[in-house]
Formats: structure tokens, sequence, C-alpha cells
């Protein structure tokens, strides 16, 4: 009983005299009666508690007031049967009684248990009697009342490990909750716990009485609290950061916890990086809101906890590199299924080749038998398709492609037993041509590198509806490759340029050519125009088109069978967000350029940006161009004058240089006129160009000879080093005028030629290779 | 454009309930409007802007408004307040009113009605010139036909002079005058007084101020006049590249949208006629746009903002920051204690006029050492004589401060792209700080919803922080004395004259401050091409810094040119807006390697268009090459260049609508020159 009230000495001497009373007067009487004192008692003291009243019994009419009031508030709130409610009042008051006559209370008049105004007692009959649920309550249990009359329990083992901080905290929960809303109870209940299990997770101390201290946990907690909460709106973070504030200050006031100052809410959410699913087309983690704890790659990962509130740099570089990192792994592994069915398809064509099927049609023929009479061994021969037979594969598969059409029907196929025994019928079925898990990966790659649309890519034929073959067109240079992609929902017919590739490499270009070659076969003889076609495990006799659903459950297939993919199969990657992150990335790669977004997706650009860029990463990539882009302007303003620093905000030199180096190195500036205009004066000031010497020159059969070499020397250095700039070159070489030269000859002169001296010196240059003498030119500028 | 009404539902009782149940006009009617600040029988309308500004100030007089005087002056010497025209003025009255509180409005901006009303009296002007009043009836709209519409048209490009027959009114007056009589009118600047000339003529003088139809006009007159010698002091040192433009464009008829609306007033005229009754029954555009109608007679393409060159841009830019960062903390230091002298000089003598404290406490407090590059000479302003050569070498303490004043809005203008209304309502808490930097907040004017003005917060580095808290450590005494709310919000704030009362930078203001600047820092002169042109000095305009800072930007960037991010930036509603900027044909060479280098990226990728072909075709021509290939392409550039600077072709990029369907990509097209 000490300990059940020693919660509440602040309320008045009344409890002192209780704890010290009770102890003594509760011996002897039953285990049931001393239940029920003790429970009635606390309740009493509570209740007083929730209402805020002081237990001040010197204040008899008062006093006796409360006592009415509690008896009718517990009738009232029906969390016992009547009866039940009864026998508690009854062992509160003959306590207090029996307090009376040891002399501990003053004698005032104890109200009768019973109410005046009884309520209908409950039907037992209906209803059976429950004991009162709790009958143990736990040290970390709070037990307190709500806005409507009832009494609920809340469970705080969680905070076991605070030792008595949680018994004290535990205890005074009912006190500065009482009379609050179930909800309210239960959203402070679940801030509190946070709070405490973050303070366990980041193993910071948790001193309730030491000010300084509190408050930076506090603070930190206010942190962690406004990050780490993706899902929720800023508006319910925000209530419920008020509710822990509310709680906290109360047991502030109750000397729980020491007098600090508790961190406001914040009031907007600028501050912090909303993440709304504006799009969900891409395979990124951040606008999924999946928890990473359970992924791979936990380089990638771990960053973006961080990375939404950083600035938009490190922002913009975490999600580029989570996108890359998803769309690289998915197309790595497609790629090595693409690799491997290829190679599969190839040595099965190889096999097929040496197959000598006129030799086993005659012998089938002969002896209506499949076994071949060569290797018979006490009249017993092996099965052409058998393992144990040296051409045994070959035999098999060419069998099926001559007799069977290249369709694996097991039921039809007379060496159908042999199968599993050369691997499987997946494995024969990838010798012979395309299956359903081949296409998907031929699929992953063509999307990724093309963007198609997900239902044009499945509905792909080979042929249009005139029965031409258009379907890939090479374009004049040989380069590229055009394909005409079909958009039913737009209905209109998008080109898309592949690159062509070449045999080792696997790109979009060589899986739509594998896919071609390896169901030309099924092709010939199903007449259909469809370019995904493959086997079916039935008795059908001709290749069946692949399904949508037959894609998507290998693709779901293909997600399980690489053990890398985990992540993406547990964010639940789909085949249209390769597309949306293959469009992603393109905009990332053109620096934030829709219109090559759009290309790319075939879509116009509003709906690119609008459906496919989620719009915080565009504002955050506006913000960060914008931002350079000031800069350079005042950089290239104030270059050659001393306020160049206060001017752009920085404190030294080292970021200017910084800043410069930037500049310099980022492609996307390269020849902007600022960018020339800030760059111009430098070279000149550190090196000033050099003259160019006028060099009269003699040009003889010879000197041709000796001026070829130097032209293929050079243009190897070309070759080699793409960037030599033929400037620089001519400034630092005694060949200075070789280079001008072997440019007059390749025709690729400088501004600085005159028009005319160059004919002239071309055409002289063409005279001087047919003639014997040499000829002198005129000096050159 | 099509623009077609159907008169049954015009004649619906809930559009006319208005008019009909209460005369809307009276001031307890509840259909009168917020905007009308007073009497409907006013002489003088006054209409409040959409902005937010508009108040009373001390005296009781409505600042920050559109006022429409309908007290106009007629081209017979009447006006238009005169009982004769009371019911076409209660019509205009109607009318204008009507188009921005009716069932069938047209603007929710005063601006917007200010220009209508004005173009009304372009056509009431026209009207009475032709003689519409006589010989019996009373001018009303009803009485205008379509053939009227058809007269009107003639004269419409060439704008209000021309409709209202000025050149014939001028000239009946001046030429009947012989030289000697000519002088006896002529005013102290030794022109033909324009007041006198003005009530000869039954012209408002405020019209023929600077009219460019009627200046060249008027020096001709000037000039038989004896040339007595300039006494004013000339705005600017130099001639100004707009002046230039003026003095070419005399006779070149006015631009499209100018003329729309002058043509637009007679379909507001159709489209109110079943609210207010009496205008014209006839629909004159019929099917046909305004806009096209414009063009087919021949009006010029609109004016676009010049872009300003890049040399000239930086140098203004450099110019500005280094009064920012160099002199204007130091500089706002020494104006406070200037003014601390000033008071306690004031509070030691309080007899003395008012033109005594400032000189002394001028020579009291010491010119701190970082100033001595600006050399100030005085505290007033110089006198109205002095010239301006002078007054930028020896500038008074108020000249610098309206130095400082326009490189702090220069500085704002160019790093955050506003436009000039924008910036000049910018408040002084405008800085918000963002998590990855310094934001700033404005009311975007174009592109708000009707009444609202949406704030809007932008980037900005940390040189526009120092310029608007150097702006407002200028003004912090000013704003503490006044007890307009208005004042103490406003970021670009003046006291009006010495010790008057504070009032907002208006934009006549702030460019008066620019061109002096620009005159101050010695802003390089551009020769012109033509050898009998005088060389002329660019003055900056905040409209030109967005338009440097969009194209700098978009041509700045090469292989991804984030249109988007532009058109986010200067809050455009869609990337086909900003595209607007890059098409506008540039004139001169200001941005050429640009253009040069996005022309060279198109030859050698798209190879298949026409006009692509006929550039590589004339390139290879150039170079007596077989292929591209084999050319270096920063050759290729430096030749393009050289065809951008010779004008032998032109430069535009556009949105291609491409045959297969809507697919935009951002094109270079290329035209031969027809010089």
């Amino acid at each position: 009983m000490k300990r059940d009230l020693a919660g509440y000495r602040h309320l008045g001497p009344l409890v002192d005299v209780l704890c010290r009373h009770g102890v003594m007067l509760l011996k002897g009487i039953g285990y049931m009666s001393a239940y029920r004192t003790r429970r009635g008692l606390l309740s009493f003291v509570q209740y007083l508690s929730a209402s805020q009243e002081r237990l001040d019994y010197t204040d008899i009419p008062h006093f006796e007031q409360a006592l009415k009031n509690w008896r009718d508030a517990l009738y009232l709130t029906k969390s016992f049967p009547h009866t039940e409610t009864r026998n508690y009042i009854c062992a509160t008051f003959f306590f207090l009684k029996r307090l009376q006559k040891a002399e501990a209370l003053p004698s005032f008049r104890i109200p009768s248990p019973t109410w005046s105004r009884p309520p209908k007692p409950r039907k037992l009959k209906k209803r059976k009697y429950r004991p009162v649920r709790h009958a143990k309550p736990h040290a970390l249990t709070a037990k307190c009342i709500d806005d409507r009359g009832v009494w609920r329990s809340y469970d705080f083992r969680e905070l076991a490990h605070l030792g008595t901080v949680a018994t004290e905290l535990v205890r005074r929960f009912p006190e500065v909750n009482a009379g609050l809303s179930y909800s309210s109870h239960s959203r402070r209940r679940r801030t509190i716990l946070a709070m405490f299990q973050f303070f366990k997770d980041h193993r910071l101390t948790f001193t309730p009485q030491d000010p300084k201290q509190l408050l930076i946990v506090l603070l930190k907690f206010r942190e962690h609290f406004y990050r780490n909460r993706n899902g929720s709106a800023i508006a319910t973070r925000n209530d419920d950061w008020r509710t822990l504030s509310a709680l906290l200050t109360q047991l502030m006031r109750l000397r729980t916890l020491a007098n600090v100052q508790i961190p406001e809410a914040f009031r907007t959410a600028d501050k912090f990086r909303e993440m709304n699913r504006t799009s969900k087309n891409h395979l990124g983690a951040i606008l999924k809101g999946i928890r990473h704890s359970n992924a791979r790659g936990k380089t990638v990962e771990s960053a973006f906890d961080i990375s939404l509130f950083e600035k938009d740099d490190v922002f913009l570089d975490h999600f580029y590199r989570d996108q890359r990192w998803a769309f690289d792994l998915l197309r790595d592994a497609a790629i090595r299924e693409c690799r491997e069915a290829i190679n599969d398809f190839r040595r099965g064509q190889e096999l097929i080749a040496k197959c000598d099927i006129e030799y086993l049609r005659a012998v089938y023929q002969d002896t209506g038998r499949l076994c071949d009479p060569h290797f018979a061994n006490h009249g017993q021969a092996p099965s052409f398709f058998s393992p144990n037979h040296p051409h045994g594969l070959s035999n098999l598969l060419g069998w099926i492609w001559h007799e069977h059409n290249g369709l694996l029907k097991s039921k039809t196929f007379p060496g159908s037993e042999h199968i599993y025994r050369h691997g499987g019928t997946e494995h024969v079925k990838r010798m012979l041509g395309l299956t359903i898990d081949t296409a998907n990966a031929f699929f992953i790659v063509i999307l990724g590198e093309t963007a198609i649309n997900v239902e044009s890519l499945e509905r792909a034929t080979v042929e249009n509806k005139h029965g031409q073959d258009v379907f890939m067109v090479p374009t004049d240079s040989g380069k590229y490759v055009r394909i005409n992609t079909t958009k039913p929902r737009a209905r209109k017919v998008i080109p898309k340029l592949l690159t062509v590739g070449d045999d080792t490499e696997i790109n979009a270009h060589t899986c739509l050519l594998a896919a071609v070659e390896m169901t030309a076969k099924f092709r010939e003889h199903s007449k259909l125009k469809d370019l995904w076609i493959h086997s079916y495990h039935s008795k059908r006799t001709s290749a069946q088109p692949i399904s949508g659903y037959g894609f998507v459950c290998a693709y779901s297939r293909f997600l399980q069978r690489h053990k890398e993919l985990k992540p993406l199969k547990k964010r639940g990657a789909t085949r249209t967000m390769i597309r949306g992150t293959a469009g992603i990335l393109e905009w990332f790669d053109t620096g934030g350029n829709m219109l090559k977004v759009a290309e790319k997706l075939g879509n116009s650009p509003n709906v690119a940006m609008r459906r496919y860029t989620p719009k915080e990463i565009q504002d955050a990539l506006y913000r960060r161009e914008m931002r350079r882009s000031q800069q350079l302007l005042i950089l290239v303003s104030t270059k050659d004058s001393d306020r160049v620093l206060p001017a752009m905000g920085y404190t030294n030199q080292k970021q200017l240089n910084r800043d410069l180096k930037a500049i310099l190195n980022n492609p996307h500036y390269s020849g902007a006129d600022l960018v020339k205009i800030l760059f111009a004066a430098k070279p000149t000031t550190k090196r000033p160009a050099k003259e160019f010497p006028k060099v009269t020159f003699v040009i003889s059969p010879h000197n041709i000879a000796l001026l070829k070499l130097y032209v293929e020397y050079i243009r190897r250095q070309k070759l080699a080093h793409p960037l030599m700039d033929l400037d620089r070159a001519a400034a630092q070489t005694p060949l200075s005028f070789w280079i001008e030269l072997w440019a007059l000859i390749e025709i690729k002169f400088r501004d600085s030629f005159d028009r005319g001296e160059r004919l002239r010196f071309v055409q002289g240059i063409k005279l001087a290779e047919t003639m014997a003498d040499s000829i002198t030119f005129p000096p050159l500028t | 454009m099509k623009r077609t009404l159907t008169k049954d539902s015009v004649l619906e009782d809930e559009l006319l309930g208005f008019l009909s149940t209460k005369p809307f006009f009276e001031d307890d009617s509840p259909h009168k409007a917020p905007w009308l600040l007073c009497d409907w029988f006013a002489k003088c309308w006054i209409l409040m802007a959409r902005n937010g500004k508009s108040r009373k100030n001390k005296t009781g007089k409505w600042v920050d408004v559109h006022r429409i005087n309908w007290d106009r002056l007629l081209p017979n010497g009447d006006r238009l307040t005169d009982p004769q025209y009371a019911d076409l003025l209660e019509d205009c009255r109607r009318l204008i009113y009507a188009v921005r509180s009716g069932p069938y409005a047209t603007t929710d901006r005063s601006f917007g009605q200010y220009q209508i009303a004005n173009n009304l009296f372009t056509l009431i002007n026209w009207m009475v010139v032709h003689h519409f009043d006589t010989p019996i009836t009373y001018l009303r709209f009803s009485s205008l036909t379509p053939g009227d519409f058809e007269h009107y048209c003639e004269n419409v490009v060439f704008g209000p002079p021309a409709l209202e027959q000025w050149g014939q009114r001028i000239d009946t007056v001046l030429l009947g005058l012989a030289p000697t009589e000519l002088k006896r009118h002529s005013d102290k600047h030794g022109r033909i007084s324009r007041k006198w000339l003005c009530h000869q003529c039954h012209i408002a003088p405020n019209r023929i101020k600077i009219n460019r139809f009627v200046t060249p006009l008027l020096e001709q007159y000037d000039r038989m006049v004896a040339h007595l010698g300039s006494q004013r002091r000339k705005r600017r040192a130099h001639t100004s590249n707009r002046e230039r433009n003026l003095r070419d464009a005399t006779l070149d008829p006015l631009s499209s949208s100018r003329v729309e609306d002058l043509l637009q007033i007679w379909f507001h005229l159709y489209r109110q006629a079943p609210i207010v009754g009496n205008l014209v029954s006839f629909d004159a555009f019929d099917n046909i746009a305004t806009t096209r109608l414009a063009l087919d007679l021949l009006a010029r393409a609109k004016g676009r903002t010049p872009t300003i060159p890049t040399d000239i841009a930086l140098y203004y830019f450099n110019a500005a920051i280094a009064w920012v960062v160099d002199y204007g903390p130091s500089l706002v230091k020494y104006i406070h204690a200037l003014d601390a002298t000033y008071n306690d000089i004031k509070k030691d003598d309080a007899t003395s006029a008012f033109d005594y404290y400032a000189p002394k406490a001028f020579e009291r407090v010491p010119i701190p050492r970082s100033l001595a590059p600006i050399n100030i000479s005085r505290y007033h302003a110089h006198p109205n004589v002095t010239p301006k050569d002078e007054v930028c070498k020896a500038p008074s303490v108020q000249d610098a401060q309206q130095y400082l004043i326009s490189a702090c809005f220069i500085i704002i203008a160019a790093l955050t792209a506003r436009r000039h209304d924008e910036l000049l309502d910018l408040t002084v808490d405008c800085i918000k700080e963002e998590f990855d930097g310094l934001d700033i907040e404005f009311g975007l004017l174009k592109g708000s919803a009707r009444d609202i003005l949406e704030c809007v917060s932008r980037p900005i580095p940390t040189l526009v922080k120092l310029a608007v808290d150097l702006l407002i450590a200028l003004n912090v005494n000013i704003r503490a004395e006044s007890d307009d709310p208005v004042i103490k919000r406003l970021l670009f704030i003046r006291s009006a004259s010495n010790n008057g009362p504070a009032a907002a930078i208006t934009k006549a203001v702030i460019y008066k401050y620019l061109d002096s600047f620009a005159d101050m820092i010695d802003v390089p002169l551009i020769t012109p091409t033509q050898p009998n042109e005088l060389s002329y000095r660019w003055y900056i305009r905040p409209h030109e810094c967005r338009r440097f800072l969009a194209l700098s930007y978009f041509w700045g960037s090469t292989t991804g040119p984030s249109l988007s991010a532009l058109s986010w930036f200067l809050c455009h509603l869609g990337p086909e807006q900003t595209i607007r900027y890059l098409q506008e044909v540039r004139k001169g060479a200001e941005l050429s390697a640009d253009a040069a280098r996005a022309t060279v990226d198109a030859l050698r990728s798209e190879h298949g268009r026409a006009d692509v072909q006929q550039l590589e075709q004339m390139t290879l021509k150039h170079f007596q090459a077989g292929s591209l290939d084999w050319i270096e392409p920063r050759h290729i550039e430096a030749y393009v260049a050289m065809l951008y600077a010779r004008r032998d072709i032109d430069f535009d990029v556009n949105f291609i609508r491409e045959q297969n369907g809507s697919r935009h990509c951002v094109a270079i097209t290329f035209r031969e020159n027809e010089l």
C-alpha cells in the first residue's frame, strides 16, 4: 500500500495517514477484503488527484462531499458489476471507519456505500461474470480513468530497462492523464515510448533531474522525431510533438523531471524535405517509403537516411546513386541471363547441325524404334537420345528440330525420358529457341535501353499490318537501327534509334536480333507475327505468343532467382518502373533536360515530368541549377577585382578555387559565353602566346614524304588522345608549321588563314607531289 | 480567337439583375464594386489597384491607384462632362464599370480598365474629329456602323495621333503663323510653347509631351524659332539605346498589341451592349481574331525586351557589386552619422533655415577613407544647370544615396530575374532561410489568381541578402518615423524631398536612378554600325536583367539546357512561355558564340532537315570539304559566328510539332537574310 500511495504524497496529509496505519489495520482481514480496500483507496486517491482536489480531511464537509462524489463516480463508470462496486466501496469505507476508531482520522460522517439512485443492476444472466481484468497489476502497468469514466490500463513494460525512473513515470502516468480521452492516452503513451526507444537505440542517458542533459537529449530526439517518420504527414507529427511536450510539462510540474524549456514543434514542413509520392514509376527506395534494414547493398542504402535532410547536392547525388544502383543491378542480371541464353542457343544450333537426321529417320523407318544399332551390345541398343549415346544430345535436339519444328512436347516426343538427364526441359528448350525466361531477360535489357512502353513491347510484331518486314531498319550511317514502336493508348507510332552493337556486347539491338533468330523456327509453321513466341507446355502443335501474365510471372521468377535483387523485390519493383528509372537517369545525365526525357519515354514533356519525375527531385535540381548559374554570374562579373570573395559569400580563396575548378570540369558549361569570359584572361597572364614565326619553306617530294609521315604520326596521336588541343601542341612543338600544313592537307584549317592563301597552298602541295622540283611558298602568317 | 455572343443568354434575369433591382452606382447598393473608391458621378474615378497597395495618405489623398479622368478635352474644345455629352458619358461609365465587374467582364486589373478607358477616349475623339455629332444628333456609339469601322481601321496602325489627326490640327495652327509670331509663342527653352500649342489644338498637354509622332513634327517648327540654348538639366549624359530606336521608328506603324488594343474597344462596345445599352449593334470582328486583323493591317510585330550585350551587362553588375560590397556599408554608416549630427545641430540652433543644417553637418562629419574613390563633394543635390559630367565626378550625399539604391536594385534584379513591379513590391522581410540556402519571397504579378498575389519564393545568393540588408539599414530612420504601414513594409522607399514625407519608389523614379547610375559608372558607349550615327549608351532596365539571366543560363550550358528549370525560376506557366524568350530574333551578335555553338550542334546531329542541309552545303562550300566530319567543330563555330555577325543568317529556336504527333523538340532554323 505504501508503494501504491507513495506517488500521491503531494495530495495532502491523508496519504501519510493511510500509509502509516494501513499496514497495521489491514492485518487480520481476508485477502479479498484487503485487496478491495487497497484498490478502493487507490481509486479514491486517483480520483481526487484527477479532479485536482486536495485530500484535506480537516475540512470535513468538503471531504464528506468528496467521498460521496467518488462513490457516485465509481457506480457510474460501471467498470465492475454493481454488487462488486458496492463491495469495493464498503471495504474502503470500513477501512476509513477503522481509522477513525484508531483516532488516526477525525470523526466525520462516512456516507452510505449504497448509492441513493442506484442504476439498474446488470443482467448477470446474459453476461457471464468476469473477474476483474489485471487482477495482478504489474508495476509497469498504468491504469487511468478516461473522459468517459472508464478505467483503462496501459502497458509500459518496454521501459523496464529504465528501472526506478520508469516506475516513477508509470506511477505518474494515471495522474497526469486522468480525464483525457482514450486516444490522447494512447498517443501520449506512443510518443513517450518512442522517445525512450530513441534514447535506448542511441545510447543516450536519460537523467530526469539534470536540466542541461535533458534539454540536449530532447533536442536530439526532436530532430530524429521529425526525420524518421516519412510516412506520416507533417501535421500529425506536429500534433504528436505537442502531445509529448504537454505530457513532459505536466511531469515537470510534478517534479518528476527537471524544469526545462521543451523545444517547440516546427511550425511548417519547410525545414524538412517531404517526399510525397508524386511519382511511383521508378525503382527508387525513397518514394516507396520502405525501410532499408533488410536490404543488401548497405553502402548505398545507409546513405538515404540522411539524404532527405542534406543539401540539394547530396540529396540529388544519393537519389541518383540509388536509381543507378537499382537499375544496374537489374540490367546486369538480365544481361547475364541473356548471354547465357544466347550461348546456349548457339550451342544448340551447332549440335543440331551435327545431327545426321537422315540416318535417324532411316533407322526409325526400318526398325520402328529410335535405338542406334551401331552401339548394340548383346542385343541391347542404346537410344539415340540417351546421354550414354555419344551424340545423344545432338540427336535429341536434331530430332525435335526437324521432326517437331523445334517444339519440345514431352507427350509426343519419343525420347522424353532422356530429357532430364540432358539438363532438364528448360535447358533443352533454351537450346532450341526462345523460352519465357529468356524472353523476360531480353525484355528487361530492351526496356532499360529504349524505355518503350511495356505494353507496346509485349505486343511487338516482326511484320506490320501489310505483311512488310520493317521490324528493324538500318539507318544510312549504319551505326543505328530504327525500330517503330506503337503506343496503343496514344494511337501513334514512335520511331526509336538503337545503337548497333558487336557480337560480344549485349544491348537492345542484339537482344532483339537474338529474339527474332530464336523464334524464326517457331514462326515458320505457326504463321504468327508476334515477336515473343515460345513452345507451350501442352499438346498444341504450334508455338504460342507469350501472354502478359506469362511475362509478369517470368519477371517475378527472375527477381526471385537472383539473390541480389531481393531488395528490389521488397520494394515491389515492376517493369514499368524500369522504364521510369531509365527516364529519370536520362534526365539526370542531360542535366535536367525534359525534352530529352520526353523523347526517351515517348511522352509529351509535361507528361514525362509529371508522371515520371518526382516533384521534389525536380525542385531540388532546379534550385541547384539556378544557384549555380547565379554564382557563375557573380563570379564572371567580378572576376578581376578584389571583391570576388565577399560578393560570392566566401571567406577564403580555397572555396573560390574549388568553385572555379568545378566550373572548369563541368561539361555542361564548356563553351558557354560567360565561362569563356571567365577563363579568357587566365592563359594570357600566365604564358603569353608565342608569336607564330613567319616561315618560308620549300616543298619538295622529299618534304612531302616527310610531311605525310608527320601527318600519320599526329593522326595517331589524335586518335590516342581525342581531346588533344592542336593549338597547344602547335605552341609547344617546333613542328608547328608541319601541323599547320597537316591541317591544310586534311582541309581542317583555322580562322587565321586567308581563303586565297589557303587555296594557293592546297594547289601548291598538289603540284609539288607530281613535280620533281621544289616550290617556295610565301611566309605563313 | 472566335468570339460569339448569344443574345438569349444575355437577357437572363440573373445577369441583368444587378442593373434593375437597385442602381448599382449608389453607395449603399449591394452591387457597388469594391474597387471603385469614389462617387459614381465623380469627375475622376479612382480605381483600386490589384497589388493591395492602394491607400489614403495623411492628407486623405488616395495613392497607388489608377485614375480615370472623365473631364476630357475633346478635339472641338468641349469637355466630356459638358451637358450635351451626358448620355455618352454615362454610357462610358457603365462600359468601364462592366468590363471589370459586369457579367461579361474581361479584365480584373485596374490597369486594364484604365487602358480600355483611354482607348475609348481615342474612339470618342475620332468620332468628334470626323463630325459624328453633326448636323443634329448627339454623339452616341449606337450611330456607328460597320462602314465606320472600316474607316477607323484605315489609320489605326499609326495610333491615336493619326486617328485624331493631330498632324493636320497642328499644321493648321502653326502654318498660318510667321516665324516672328512663332518666336512670340516660344517657351523658356527656346522651343514652341507646348502649352500654348495644346491649348490651340485642343490636345491635352500631357499627351503631346513625349509622343514619337509629334516630336519630329514639332522639331521642324522648333528649328524655325531661334534657339536660345537649353537651360534644362539633361536626364542622361548620352543618347540612350531607346531614344535611338524611337528616332528610327518615327513613321513605323504601332506594335500589333497596341493596335489590337485600339481595335478591341469595338468589341467591348458590342459585347457590353446588352448590359449597358446604347452601344454598337454589330460585331466588328465577326469571325476574325483581333490579332490577325492587327497583323493584316500591317502593324509592327510585338516589340520585345532587347538583349543587353554581355560585356555591358557584366560591366553594370561589376559596378553594382562594387557599390554594394565596397562602398555600401561605410556609406550607410556615414549617412547615419550625418543624420545624427544633423539632429544635434537642429537641437542647438532651432532658428535657422532648413538648408542650413545639412551642409553644417556635412562639414563636421569626416568622410570615411573607404569612400574616397566616390569623391563626395557636398550634401545637397547639384543645381539643375550643373553639367552631367561634373555631377558624376563629384556627387553629393543625396546622389550617392541614389546610386546605392540603384546598385542594390540592379543586383536584386540581375540575380532574381524579377519583373519591375515584383521588385518594387518587395517587402522588408522578403529574405527567407531555406535549408539549402537563402530564398527571396515575392508576390507573383503575372500568373497569379484573380485579386490575390501568390507568394512565391525562389533561390538567391548571399549577395542579394547583402543588398537587401543595406537597403533596410539605409532607410531605417525613415521607416521608424513613418506611420504609413506600407512604407514600413516596403523595401524600396525614399524620402521624397528634403525632410519631406517618405514615399515608395515608383517605376519612373527607379528608372531615373538607373540612368544617373549608368552615367556615374561611365558605362562604355556602343559604337553604331552605320557611319553617320552617334554612339549611344545602353541604359539598363530590370526586364533586361531578367532576359539576360534567362539567355545566359539557357545558352550557357552545352548539353543540358534545362528549360524546365528556367521556366520554374522565372515563374512561367509552362515551358512554352519560356521558349518565347529564346525564340526571338537576336539583334546583333551579343550572344553569337552560343548561338553558333547551338547551330553547329544541330548541324552535326540533324542531317535530314532542309534548312540544316542548306547551311551544311554553305559550310562545305566555304571549307571546300567533302564532309562535315572532317572539319573541326570550333572552326565551323567560328564560321557560323561570322555569318551571324554579317547577318547572313538568322537564328530561331522553335517548338517543332512533328508529323506523327505532339512531340516537341528544340530545333534551330536558318534562313538567309534578304539583305
